[in-house]
């Protein structure tokens, strides 16, 4: 990215796209049963067919107060190197960014505040949500381990990845950062669900045995 | 008493340890292949391997062994509690089935937590 902004040394304006999704198009926020289809806000200092391949897309679905923002690439061969690959093939059903489907309406400058800073790093995929699984609470994709329970570990643990890594050996460190980077960025939800657990829980007082 | 346990994807491996070391039969998420199974598929497979199942999910266990109850679906017996150390859930569990020496099948137990 440092190359192509070196030019006149100054960063490009954004040009800032408004994106609906198409009615077929899952919700952004996770949910699989949230119709609300989330905003979808572009960002992106190329335009046209640059658009194509890259995007900085945020997102924040109005029903669940959640999004995601991340550069992705959404070039069909992956042809951006060294970016995350949108999380499900362009092609398939479930792609939540579906060029063709798209209604693109540029956002007046006035409107345009709040987006977040874009991590490169974050990648959508390592995080999921399944309706059946967990309860439909943040999992780590492919496990039965919600974001939660690797904050409680790490919590117990140390405060470290490798303690996280003790106590749940079959998870990679990429997975054990995703997650509590996850932690991080929905802070409130997560705290929520851990509330939740702990009140739901048979107290226990040390005068009560 | 030795039991039969089932533990849950996200329940720290060194609790399985502590089970096995004292004498129980542990099978682990992982080991079963289970590891993206549904919530409710983890209890029939515990049910069918006649285990107790034990995890840490309170809020949808809860919900689903309700609705079993209900439906007058037995189960081989569900453990929950929210997480902490493993030493100290490991006690819980054995005084949890000190409790009922018949065994624990179709009771659904939710273990301590301690409070601060």
């Amino acid at each position: 990215m440092a190359r192509r902004w070196a030019a006149g040394n100054q960063r490009p304006k954004f040009q800032s796209l408004r994106v609906a999704l198409g009615r077929t198009s899952r919700c952004l926020c996770g949910w699989s049963t949230c119709h609300s289809q989330s905003q979808v806000l572009i960002r992106s200092p190329f335009w046209s067919a640059e658009i194509r391949k890259r995007l900085s897309v945020s997102t924040q679905c109005r029903e669940h107060q959640r999004g995601e923002s991340a550069m992705i690439d959404l070039s069909p061969k992956g042809e951006s190197r060294g970016l995350p690959r949108s999380p499900v093939p362009i092609e398939s059903e479930l792609c939540p960014v579906r060029l063709g489907e798209l209604r693109v309406v540029r956002v007046p400058a006035s409107r345009q505040r709040g987006t977040k800073r874009i991590s490169k790093d974050l990648d959508l995929s390592i995080i999921e949500r399944r309706v059946r699984v967990m309860g439909g609470s943040p999992i780590v994709a492919g496990t039965r381990v919600r974001v939660s329970d690797v904050v409680g570990h790490y919590r117990l643990e140390g405060r470290s990845v490798a303690g996280v890594k003790r106590a749940l050996p079959f998870l990679t460190s990429k997975q054990v950062s995703a997650a509590l980077d996850y932690y991080v960025r929905h802070r409130k939800e997560i705290d929520k669900e851990i509330a939740t657990e702990r009140a739901l829980a048979a107290p226990w007082r040390p005068d009560s045995t | 008493m030795a039991a039969r346990f089932y533990l849950d994807h996200h329940v720290n491996v060194e609790l399985a340890t502590r089970l096995e070391a004292s004498g129980h039969d542990v099978l682990k998420t992982f080991d079963a292949n289970m590891d993206t199974a549904e919530d409710e598929e983890q209890l029939e497979f515990a049910t069918k391997e006649l285990r107790i199942l034990y995890t840490q999910n309170i809020q949808h266990f809860k919900v689903i062994a309700e609705r079993w109850g209900r439906q007058d679906r037995e189960h081989a017996g569900l453990m929950y509690s929210s997480q902490q150390r493993a030493a100290l859930l490991h006690q819980w569990i054995e005084a949890a089935l000190d409790l009922y020496p018949d065994g624990i099948h179709n009771v659904t137990l939710s273990l301590p937590v301690a409070t601060h």
